[in-house]
């Protein structure tokens, strides 16, 4: 018969047997490292781990290409997906973005081997660890599904949504065994970059210089653009069709293969007159076409009055301070939040993460002095 | 018992009995010790070693000092076990460097003659008490030293190493893993290539190995529930050598992690070792459809390239063809291993017919566009020059499959990848290609013409409905297709390595399978059999129809496996799809075929983590190759411009002598590693000969890092070098009892010099100009040239004092005696100062001088004169002197025309062109021997001796050589010709900053 219990992963290797779906979840989220007691395979942590398994098969590739993985695993098993997979689609796509930003994933451009077409391309980042005060954040794998962590740390490590920590005991031994097996040390100032010191004013006036100096004539097929006049708490309603715009956006444009690129553009009456693609400077490697995209149109909506927006919300539990975000924010300020706080589901806003209360007052800095978002006021 | 007595006198020394008394009572005890334990280990084939003496850390010391105390005398015939047990005590201890200078300096007294002494010894040991013995080349190699090393049992040098070793198997641990010692070790064995050489030595005993490792990971375990103890090795040994293995942090952690891994791969429990035998069972060396014990590189030498349908726009799609990476045939074959990183690959139908220069080994999947498609069978790539191991496999493995029709399935991923079967599933999409037109399909059934931006091939898209009707059913007939209705599998709950979307599926051992099975019937139980064994039937219950079910595959072992399932409905006489296991008509119902294969984990030494790029070959390079300029390397992060090198020296006892940071360019390939490691080598020239490691590691930050650590290469007979290149030692580690040892000085480059062989091994001091030192002893041999350091002033310095070369009478014999000669400078290693390359390179160029004037004649002496002051000169004096006779003239001209055109291509084709411009002029029938043979000569008589050794296959090879020589003296306008096509090339080389791809000797 089909057995409902949480199969052992040993006992079970001496011959085929059947599972149900709640065994087959089980057995996947412990083999996965994670609590079967607790978590499903559509929890946060499972979906995390989840993804970072299929990246240590299938990196490099293209995020499509590892949503196609991700979904296939989970069919038959999501009650999410019991109709569409569809409706996987989204939340998929947002952990491997939250993955990204949080660097068990990295995002890099990659020239197309014999066609020069250039695409972004995943990579599932080397075994790292990052110290940050008492606590190793860990980012990374290993190919094919390996287990890096040392089997005796495996039970120290607390799993946060998409992140992974390392808290308590002795932080200089455990970094040393995380070492000892090939893991890599990140400096915390590499890792949490130090925001941009412009101001919005700064940051458009370089943007339209770089904008200057890239006239462009003509059509650009598939060109969306970001409307600054449009409510920021919609972030996919900002999205219009560049007909009979005049002015500079932040855009994207489709190529013929891959991703769209993010671009910065200049349009009278609709037809574009400049077009410059992101990354318009190279600060570092890490940062992607879209974090600086996200960047510049928070220092547009600044300037032009309109500031994107945040909203808080109190726990619970009490002591922590729950916060929606409507719009993207660039990679820096959600790993300095990873560090900070944690992402949780999200009800009405984009994303949302939850913050000790103690520690608001540093993210409200970060909110308010270096992405100029407003509060809006719950409702 | 016979005890021997420890009582020492005040002054320290003993008193009561005699040290060779006390030797007598050593022999005995250790006799009656050693008695019992082989009586114990015979039952289960364990063999004994003499590390598993079984002393105190006292009686240790005692026994050593004792022994010592007797040393003067040698080892005497009646009390073999002290010294068996004290050479094995130094085996422990030695670093892999010089085991009898050890032995020598911890033994004074002791003299060469006794070595054999030695051996014997181990040998009655090994008859006496069930003892091991040493196995594989490297013992036969190290006849004598091979007894005590292999009685160390893990010398505390290779420990760090076998801890490593033992972590990174234990990725793919599994059952089979532990079903005996051998299995183990031939586990570890197949793994071991990146490891030192020594490590590799001591790892081709497959049986010692895993002996040492199943003691490792699960004896002591055994031995704390209650086992009978030392079953594998003595409990005071294996205390001793995990004690010295935790003393390392790194090796204390890989140990614990491993044995957490060979615990959960066995299940290990109390009678757990008493079930693991020493050898292989006959009946498991060969088991059916398990690969597991063949290691990888027999599974993994079968890739093969797969296509892809990519849609640029809607219905529009374009082919695109993905080769595997062939590093792994790289690393196994230097000839594949040298076209693969240096030669284009040539593409069969793509839009870009080349495949770019080591990316076949560089990339995990190198893809590209294909413009025409192939014919069938048609070899999908090529190489110049390929060797036949690499010609058999794109021969066999790299070709167009056969037929007329090709069938892909498209993924949730968009992309559509070729299926085998021609079996659809109702729901899902297709792509047909054929090589005519489809014409116009009928409406409404889900078929459409695609266009496919291909020539040669038409592409119909097929979407299956979920209720498929009769009309279409004949459509798809006439096309060759079948809907299934029968089951759907797909991996489930947990992602796999790969899964083409019908039935292919790849695995990693070790991790669990889950199949979802989908079906729009009830199922009333399914049967499955894998690899022909009947698994447990398994009642489904009242599952609803069409929700999937879920099967977990038991852990499947190394290699490849079918599966079968057959899906009973409770429908009787419903009608089976799959044809040939329909027609058994066992179980009325659904049956479905799935082709698995298991795969082992990938490695980071595979170079596949992160985003770093890294490739070294040979993948375990030693510290020569890598001072001396033999290795390939690429390392690359995407978009980042430089990545951060560090080289660090350390000597014997891993103290640090040299640190030094690199910043090399993204990517990097092998011509810009060398330069950059150039301005290393300068700076760390003083150290280089007292170091024994040299570790590298490429950073990239969070993008990955990688590191190598290259050791000295490890031979029977060595020259270490001492007092920064002002005195050299011979190494004998063999004991070569014929020893022939010679100095040639670089100033006098054909004058040898004979040297008493005990001088050499106590040391001799390196004359100031420098020398070519020789030791040699039957087939074994070590050159080495020494530059003392010294201050150089000027160029003239840096190269040395012009060689005395006397030119060799004019007769092949003479010529021959003088390119061996050549060669044996060319062969030899660089120690001493960095000065040394620069004058070997002096003193080469002058015995090629001489060597090419006298076969070329006396006017071209000139030319070789001004080469080493004035080479453009010299080139212009070449050109005009290649030809004699007025119908030669030409040849000089054309030569000159095509050496650009030579230097992209192959060695083959620059051997080409060389003949081509030669063979209007000379009238010879062997030409296209004798041709290449110059071109080598012209530059390097080393690689001419190989050229003919690979020809002749090492039979008579100096009596080919010499007819060689004696056409060329009779035609010497060929090496004329040569020797000025090699100094053209180098020009036009220098002066462009290209590569010697087509002729790497020359340069």
């Amino acid at each position: 018969m089909i057995s409902n219990a949480i199969p052992d992963l040993i006992t079970a290797s001496a011959c085929a047997r059947g599972l149900s779906a709640l065994g087959v979840t089980a057995l996947s989220v412990r083999a996965l490292g994670l609590d079967a007691e607790s978590l499903d395979l559509e929890s946060p942590e499972a979906l995390a781990a989840l993804i970072r398994r299929a990246a240590s098969f299938a990196t490099p590739c293209s995020p499509r290409e590892l949503r196609g993985i991700v979904l296939q695993s989970l069919r038959g098993l999501s009650e999410v997906g019991q109709d569409s997979q569809e409706a996987l689609h989204a939340p998929i796509d947002q952990m491997i973005e939250a993955l990204t930003s949080y660097g068990d994933l990295i995002e890099l451009p990659v020239a197309e081997s014999d066609d020069g077409v250039a695409a972004r391309t995943l990579y599932l980042a080397p075994p790292t660890y990052v110290c940050v005060d008492d606590v190793l954040f860990l980012l990374g794998g290993v190919l094919d599904g390996g287990e890096p962590v040392p089997s005796n740390l495996r039970d120290a490590v607390a799993y946060r949504s998409h992140s992974r920590r390392i808290h308590g005991g002795n932080t200089s031994e455990n970094a040393k065994q995380l070492h000892a097996l090939g893991w890599v040390e990140l400096r915390y100032d590499l890792w949490l970059p130090a925001p941009s010191q412009e101001t919005p004013e700064q940051l458009v006036a370089s943007a339209n210089a770089a904008l200057a100096a890239n006239t462009t004539a003509g059509e650009v097929p598939g060109l969306t653009v970001l409307d600054p006049k449009s409510p920021t708490t919609y972030y996919r309603g900002r999205w219009a069709d560049p007909v009979r715009k005049t002015g500079r956006f932040v855009a994207r444009r489709e190529q013929r293969y891959g991703a769209d690129l993010w671009s910065y553009v200049e349009l009278v009456s609709g037809a574009v007159s400049h077009l410059v693609d992101f990354p318009l400077t190279k600060k570092t490697v890490m940062m992607r076409p879209c974090d600086e995209a996200w960047h510049l149109q928070l220092a547009i909506d600044a300037l032009a009055g309109q500031r994107q927006q945040y909203r808080r919300r109190p726990g619970p539990p009490s002591g922590v301070i729950l916060v929606d975000f409507f719009s993207p924010v660039p990679f820096w300020a959600r790993r300095r939040w990873d560090v900070l706080g944690e992402r949780i589901a999200s009800h009405g806003s984009l994303f949302a993460y939850r913050f000790p209360a103690n520690v608001f007052a540093d993210v409200e800095r970060t909110l308010q002095g270096d992405l100029w978002l407003a509060e809006r006021l719950a409702l | 018992m016979n005890e021997p007595q420890s009582t020492n006198g005040d002054d320290g020394h003993p008193t009561l009995v005699t040290s060779l008394a006390r030797l007598q009572g050593w022999q005995t005890r250790l006799d009656d010790h050693f008695a019992r334990l082989a009586m114990i280990r015979r039952e289960a084939d364990w063999p004994v070693f003499a590390l598993e003496h079984g002393l105190s850390v006292d009686d240790r010391n005692s026994l050593l000092r004792d022994v010592r105390e007797c040393a003067d005398s040698g080892p005497q015939h009646d009390v073999p076990l002290p010294w068996v047990v004290y050479a094995a005590e130094v085996g422990y201890e030695y670093s892999g460097y010089e085991y009898w200078q050890t032995f020598e300096t911890k033994t004074p007294g002791w003299q060469l003659q006794w070595r054999e002494r030695i051996r014997s010894n181990f040998v009655s040991f090994a008859t006496t008490y069930h003892g091991a013995e040493p196995a594989g080349n490297w013992a036969r190699q190290f006849s004598i030293i091979a007894w005590p090393i292999a009685h160390g049992i893990l010398p505390r040098d290779l420990q760090r190493q076998l801890a490593e070793l033992l972590y990174e198997g234990s990725t793919s641990f599994s059952a089979e893993t532990f079903s005996s010692a051998e299995a183990l070790g031939l586990h570890l064995q197949a793994r071991s290539s990146g490891y030192s050489s020594r490590f590799r030595n001591f790892a081709e005993n497959a049986t010692l190995l895993g002996q040492i490792a199943l003691a490792l990971l699960l004896q002591d375990t055994a031995d704390a529930h209650g086992g009978s103890g030392g079953a594998i090795l003595h409990t005071n040994t294996l205390e001793r050598i995990v004690a010295d293995l935790n003393r390392e942090r790194d090796a204390r952690q890989w140990l614990a992690e491993a044995r957490s891994a060979a615990h959960s791969a066995t299940r290990f429990h109390i009678r757990g070792l008493s079930r693991i035998t020493l050898r292989r069972r006959l009946a498991d060396t060969t088991p059916r459809r398990d690969r597991s014990q063949e290691g990888s590189d027999s599974f993994d030498a079968v890739p093969k390239p797969h296509f892809l349908l990519r849609e640029e726009v809607q219905d529009r799609w374009q082919v695109r063809l993905q080769f595997p990476n062939l590093a792994h045939l790289a690393a196994q074959s230097p000839r594949s291993r040298d076209i693969l990183m240096r030669r284009q690959g040539k593409i069969a139908g793509a839009t870009t017919p080349i495949l770019a220069t080591s990316r076949i080994v560089l990339d995990a999947a190198p893809t590209v566009t294909l413009s025409t498609w192939p014919k069938p069978q048609t070899q999908l790539l090529a190489f110049d020059g390929a060797p036949p191991e690499l010609n058999a496999l794109l021969s066999a493995s790299f070709r167009v499959a056969p037929g007329d029709r090709w069938l892909f399935a498209i993924g949730l991923d968009g992309k559509a990848r070729e299926i085998t079967t021609r079996v659809l599933r109702a729901g899902a999409s297709y792509l047909l290609l054929q090589t005519t037109h489809f014409g116009n399909p009928p409406a409404g059934l889900g078929l459409s013409v695609v266009y496919v931006a291909c020539a040669g091939v038409y592409a119909l898209r097929i979407d299956v409905p979920k209720q498929v009707s009769d009309v279409l059913t004949d459509v798809l007939s006439n096309l060759e297709l079948v809907v299934a209705q029968t089951i759907e599998v797909w991996p489930a709950g947990l992602p796999v390595s790969v899964w083409n979307g019908e039935g292919q599926l790849e695995g990693v051992t070790g991790q669990p399978i889950i199949l979802g099975i989908g079906t729009d019937h009830r199922l009333t139980r399914l049967e499955v059999v894998i690899d022909d064994i009947p698994q447990p039937d398994i009642e489904t219950g009242e599952m609803p129809p069409g929700g999937p079910i879920f099967l977990q595959l038991p852990l499947l072992s190394l290699g490849p496996h079918d599966i079968s399932i057959a899906a009973s409905t409770g429908e009787a006489g419903q009608e089976s799809i799959d044809g040939k296991l329909g027609g058994q008509g066992a179980t009325p119902g659904l049956r479905g075929k799935l082709s698995c294969i298991i795969r082992e984990p990938r490695t980071i030494a595979a170079g596949q983590g992160g985003a770093l790029s890294f490739a070294i070959l040979p993948t375990s390079p030693s510290l020569e190759d890598v001072w001396e300029g033999r290795i390939e390397i690429h390392v690359a992060a995407p978009g980042i411009e430089s990545i951060r090198g560090r080289v660090v020296l350390r000597g014997l006892e891993g103290q640090e002598l040299f640190n030094r940071s690199i910043s090399l360019p993204s990517p990097c390939n092998t011509d810009t590693w060398n330069d950059r490691f150039a301005e290393v080598r300068k700076a760390a020239s003083s150290k280089y000969d007292d170091a024994q490691v040299c570790a590298f590691e490429f950073d990239a930050g969070a993008l990955g890092r990688r590191q190598i650590t290259a050791e000295r290469d490890f031979t029977p007979l060595r020259w270490a070098v001492r007092d920064n290149g002002r005195r050299v030692i011979l190494i004998d580690s063999q004991g070569c009892v014929d020893l022939n040892v010679s100095q040639i000085l670089c100033a006098t480059p054909l004058v040898e010099e004979q040297i008493d062989p005990s001088d050499a091994l106590n040391g001799i001091v390196v004359p100031d100009g420098g020398a070519l030192i020789v030791a040699r002893s039957g087939r074994l041999g070590a050159s080495t040239v020494v530059v003392p350091p010294q201050r150089v002033t000027s160029l003239d310095a840096l190269s040395g004092a012009r060689a005395e070369v006397l030119k060799p009478s004019r007769n092949s014999s003479a010529i021959l005696a003088l390119a061996r000669k050549t060669a044996l400078w060319e062969r030899a290693r660089l120690a001493g100062s960095w000065l040394a390359e620069a004058r070997r390179g002096t003193v080469v160029g002058a015995l090629i001088s001489a060597l090419i004037g006298t076969i070329a004649g006396e006017r071209w002496m000139d030319a070789e004169e001004l080469l080493r002051d004035e080479p453009p000169a010299a080139q212009e004096l070449m050109h005009k002197r290649v030809a004699i006779r007025p119908d030669e003239r030409a040849i000089a001209g054309i030569l000159a025309r095509r050496i650009e055109s030579s230097l992209g291509g192959s060695v083959a084709q620059a051997d080409q062109v060389f003949l081509d411009a030669i063979v209007p002029f000379v009238h010879e029938v062997h030409l296209d021997a004798i041709a290449p043979y110059a071109l080598r000569l012209a530059s390097s008589p080393s690689e001419a001796r190989a050229l003919v050794d690979k020809v002749t296959k090492g039979s008579n090879y100096d009596e080919h050589e010499k007819e060689l020589i004696d056409d060329l003296l009779l035609h010497p306008v060929i090496i004329r010709a040569a020797r000025y096509f090699i100094v053209a090339t180098r020009a036009l080389v220098s002066r462009q900053g290209r590569e010697y791809d087509s002729m790497p000797w020359a340069g």
